[in-house]
């Protein structure tokens, strides 16, 4: 309303505009009331943020979508390496598992006869490592759980179980002596 | 009298009226009804800024909403005549309405009605080029007499509402625009797509119009 017709010659149209705005405080009688229309305007208005909804979901599903795909392909291109390595390293693991775990009762049994060396602090000290050792080797188990096998963790977990292997090698040694 | 003597007479007695002052309006009143009226009563005496600063409450937005829907849909009514149409500008109107408020420059009390207004002027507007394009068109002006609001002074405004309603698309919208919303002839023009000059004929017809069907009503 850039130019308003404020000049005197308009009076007459000023009273007729107040005129007819005398009758803006009540409604006219339509076909549909007030409630109807505020029933459309809340339906469009949760329909338009449905839309929106919808679109931010589709939107991260094809994100979340993209960023698997794209963490999948080093992975499958590593895929018949690490099965491989693992399908060996599980047998291997199987076999060293069986042998670890009569080591392990070999000492149990033997400290529980209340043999000296087992209560010498360098041999206390041994079996405090190889419980370290044993709650690194759950820790990483979990991680693979976790994120999969990773090759930089199952090297670890090989290297942590062959210290684990030399501790319980020189225990039995010790508990043999 | 000791203290001892005036706590015993006191204290029961301050408790009694400390249990009738919390428990009895509940027990009388439904606890929902009583705060949901002096809510409502709250609500009514909300100014137009705090209205535009809580806009985005669902609560503040009905409020709005009642409290302008009479003036809105009357001047929907005016611009567009059918009741559908009015609906659905009304419709798309308070949606724009609500969505524009934030950004809404508050500049005096009238200043939100005015603005809504405008809002609701344009979707009418819009409505109405889209249905009925060629009604805009050049009366030719030997047809038409000039006459002065002057002419519906002594008449009741319920009538002179429904004779603007009478008139035809081109002839009310420029009536509306320009003797109800004070737009000159060139920004109506710009507004609906046509001259100046068909603008111009498009009110004096108007007015015509609206002398012949308010004719029978004028000595009354």
């Amino acid at each position: 309303m850039s130019e308003q017709i404020n000049n005197p010659e308009d009076q007459p149209a000023d009273r007729l505009r107040q005129k007819i705005r005398s009758l803006d405080h009540e409604a006219p009688q339509m076909s549909w009331d007030q409630e109807a229309l505020w029933e459309e305007i809340q339906k469009q208005q949760t329909g338009k943020s449905r839309i929106w909804i919808r679109v931010a979901a589709s939107v991260s599903i094809l994100i979340a979508a993209a960023l698997l795909f794209y963490t999948q392909i080093p992975k499958t291109a590593d895929l018949s390496y690490s099965v491989e390595s693992t399908m060996v390293v599980s047998q291997a693991e199987q076999d060293l598992s069986w042998m670890e775990a009569d080591a392990l009762e070999f000492i149990e049994h033997n400290c529980l006869e209340a043999l000296i060396v087992c209560n010498k602090p360098e041999f206390k000290a041994l079996r405090a490592d190889l419980e370290s050792l044993q709650s690194d080797i759950d820790q990483i188990n979990e991680m693979i759980e976790k994120y999969g096998e990773d090759p930089v963790i199952i090297k670890s977990r090989t290297q942590i179980e062959d210290l684990k292997n030399e501790i319980t090698n020189k225990l039995v040694q010790m508990v043999l002596s | 009298m000791s203290w001892i003597s005036i706590n015993r007479l006191v204290i029961p007695y301050a408790g009694l009226n400390f249990f009738n002052f919390f428990s009895h309006p509940f027990k009388r009143l439904p606890r929902f009804e009583h705060f949901k009226s002096r809510r409502s009563l709250f609500d009514t005496l909300l100014t137009e800024k705090e209205l535009i600063a809580g806009h985005r409450k669902p609560r503040i937005q009905r409020l709005i909403y009642e409290r302008y829907f009479a003036a809105m849909s009357r001047l929907c009514l005016r611009y567009l005549q059918n009741e559908t149409d009015t609906f659905e500008a009304m419709t798309a109107g308070f949606l724009l309405v609500f969505k524009k408020l934030s950004g809404f420059e508050y500049r005096g009390t009238g200043s939100l009605e005015a603005w809504m207004r405008q809002i609701m002027i344009n979707e009418c507007l819009a409505r109405l080029r889209k249905k009925r394009a060629s009604s805009f068109a050049l009366v030719p002006l030997e047809q038409v007499t000039e006459v002065s609001e002057e002419a519906f002074n002594e008449i009741d405004a319920g009538y002179l509402y429904e004779a603007i309603r009478m008139l035809p698309d081109g002839a009310r919208a420029v009536f509306n625009m320009n003797v109800m919303e004070g737009y000159a002839h060139k920004e109506i023009g710009q507004k609906l797509g046509i001259t100046e000059s068909a603008s111009r004929s498009q009110l004096t017809y108007a007015k015509k119009k609206l002398k012949e069907y308010l004719e029978p009503y004028m000595d009354e």
